[in-house]
């Protein structure tokens, strides 16, 4: 019995720390994406894949250089960005007086904390009908519902963030009888700041995505309606270098933020 | 780019029991209140504009489709792909995600790639994947799956990263196998996370299949919003946008329930 269990450890320790003579994690990742994009292209090249499926990555590449050397392209990324960078702003300016309120006013809070839990499952862009009879076909009904979308993570993660701060710290303030103003700057927002920043993170993540689905389905201008074009003109090459360029944005929005929030959290911690 | 929570982990927190009787009524009378500020607001945006349908009308428009049973082969062609998406997401996401969190090596290889996959507006892939899987079911559902995959490994990655080291050391020293590791330690420790994934990856696959229904799918309840939209008939449309959300609010809570259970019944 004893005997089964030491051996037991002896067969699992050594595996643990064997040193392993691995490349760097990021070349492993260039040859996983260059391995896939290698495969892609040679299968597509042998006619193994449909090119009105999926065009070969070269043939994308090329499009996307003479994509970048017109207009039209810029006048899209130009209405996406800017109207998910209004909605994000937005929901942030509301999104955080309105999780400090619910953390001032304690039964609210606790009150509507299901609800807005339950709010980030509702579909909010099924009500763009509505929204266009309310707000017109413009880019209205769009702001309206990505910054819904947005807001609710940036409440949420305020509202806990502010939950969280040690009560000490706060008994603290009140000791060195600090003024409002020096207990939040001093002592609040340094200490609830590195938990919301998540919120704001996804409340971003949120506002593109809701702006280029709304635009995919309704827009006259935007990236999400000019890969719905290329796609309902059987422009493939065209729809995935417009797709391509969607996740490129998406790519540096989540990166800018995130590096944001590695600074933010070292200044702060 | 990094993997961060994407639910405040530590649900229970947020379920926690408030003190006072005195404050508990006045939480439940807020509480009851929200519904019926809702229903005030639509009552007013009805009368004040004519392209908001009234209540009465709609519920008639509802009851109608419900009886008639015109619906229900958009609601079973809706529910059932974002049924099927989640389950292969689950089935795919929850064991890579652990497999990822364990090991910081392949994590750092892939972190940058599922935190894209996960930034990426996956909407955008429908069109893609009817090119694969042509017009039926089947590309709704590989849409939902690609929908909810993401969010359940973020959060999965979060999940098992959390777990304390000590409680693995302690569970190899008990000569656990891995297997038995998984079931006792690892899971039981990452449940509020994956949990708050699966919700997430849940809303998040639902919301992208009506919007695929609504750019050119064949039927679902997206496809019948957008055909009522166009013919004008509002009552309709609007029924259906309630009978979604109250889809949506059913399976949030059917999540709901069963993390619950597997919280009691693991812990």
């Amino acid at each position: 019995m004893a005997d089964a269990r030491t051996s037991a450890v002896r067969r699992v320790r050594p595996a643990r720390h064997r040193p392993r003579a691995r490349l760097p994690a990021s070349i492993t990742r260039l040859i996983v994406i260059f391995g896939l994009l290698g495969t892609w292209e040679l299968l597509s090249r042998r006619g193994l894949i449909d090119p009105f499926t999926a065009p070969r990555p070269t043939k994308i590449f090329e499009e996307l250089i003479t994509i970048s050397r017109g207009s039209e392209m810029y006048s899209h990324l130009y209405r996406t960005a800017s109207t998910a960078l209004i909605s994000f702003v937005l929901a942030v300016a509301l999104g955080i007086p309105i999780g400090v309120l619910l953390w001032r006013i304690r039964v609210l809070g606790d009150a509507l904390e299901p609800y807005l839990l339950t709010l980030r499952a509702v579909p909010t862009v099924v009500f763009y009908p509505i929204l266009l009879a309310i707000l017109g076909l413009n880019v209205g009904p769009i702001i309206a519902v990505a910054s819904v979308m947005a807001i609710v993570p940036v409440i949420i993660f305020t509202l806990v963030a502010l939950r969280t701060v040690n009560p000490t710290l706060l008994k603290l303030a009140a000791s060195f009888s600090m003024s409002p103003s020096q207990r939040w700057r001093i002592v609040i927002i340094p200490a609830a700041t590195p938990l919301a920043l998540p919120g704001v993170k996804q409340g971003m993540i949120y506002a593109l995505l809701a702006t280029v689905s709304m635009e995919f389905i309704l827009a006259d201008r935007g990236l999400g309606f000019r890969v719905a074009l290329a796609n309902s003109r059987f422009e493939v090459v065209t729809m995935y270098a417009y797709i391509f360029i969607v996740i490129v944005i998406s790519v540096a929005a989540h990166s800018a933020i995130s590096a944001l929030e590695r600074k933010v959290r070292r200044d702060l911690l | 780019m990094t993997i961060a929570p994407t639910s405040p982990i530590g649900g229970s927190r947020l379920l926690r029991k408030s003190g006072a009787d005195g404050s508990r009524r006045l939480r439940h009378l807020v509480q009851a209140a929200v519904p019926l500020l809702l229903l005030l607001l639509w009552i007013l945006l009805s009368v004040r504009m004519d392209l908001v349908p009234g209540v009465v009308q709609t519920m008639r428009a509802l009851a109608s489709s419900l009886r008639s049973g015109e619906i229900s082969q958009d609601s079973w062609s809706t529910l059932s792909s974002v049924v099927a998406g989640f389950a292969i997401a689950v089935a795919v996401g929850v064991p890579l995600g652990f497999a990822l969190g364990r090991s910081s090596y392949w994590l750092k290889v892939f972190e940058p790639i599922v935190a894209a996959g996960y930034a990426v507006p996956r909407i955008l892939l429908y069109p893609i994947m009817l090119a694969i899987f042509g017009f039926g079911i089947e590309s709704k559902v590989a849409i939902a799956f690609l929908s909810a995959v993401f969010p359940i490994l973020v959060s999965t990655i979060a999940g098992a990263r959390s777990v304390s080291l000590i409680l693995v050391k302690l569970a190899r020293s008990m000569g656990m196998s891995h297997l038995q590791r998984f079931a006792k330690v690892l899971l039981p420790a990452a449940i509020p996370a994956v949990a708050a994934g699966l919700r997430m990856g849940l809303g998040s696959s639902f919301i992208t299949v009506v919007v695929a229904e609504m750019s050119g799918a064949p039927e679902g309840l997206g496809v019948v919003v957008k055909k009522d939209y166009g013919s004008q008939q509002l009552p309709e449309m609007f029924s259906v946008i309630l009978l979604i959300v109250v889809i949506a609010l059913a399976g949030n809570l059917l999540l709901g329930l069963v993390e619950r259970r597997s919280r009691r019944h693991l812990s």
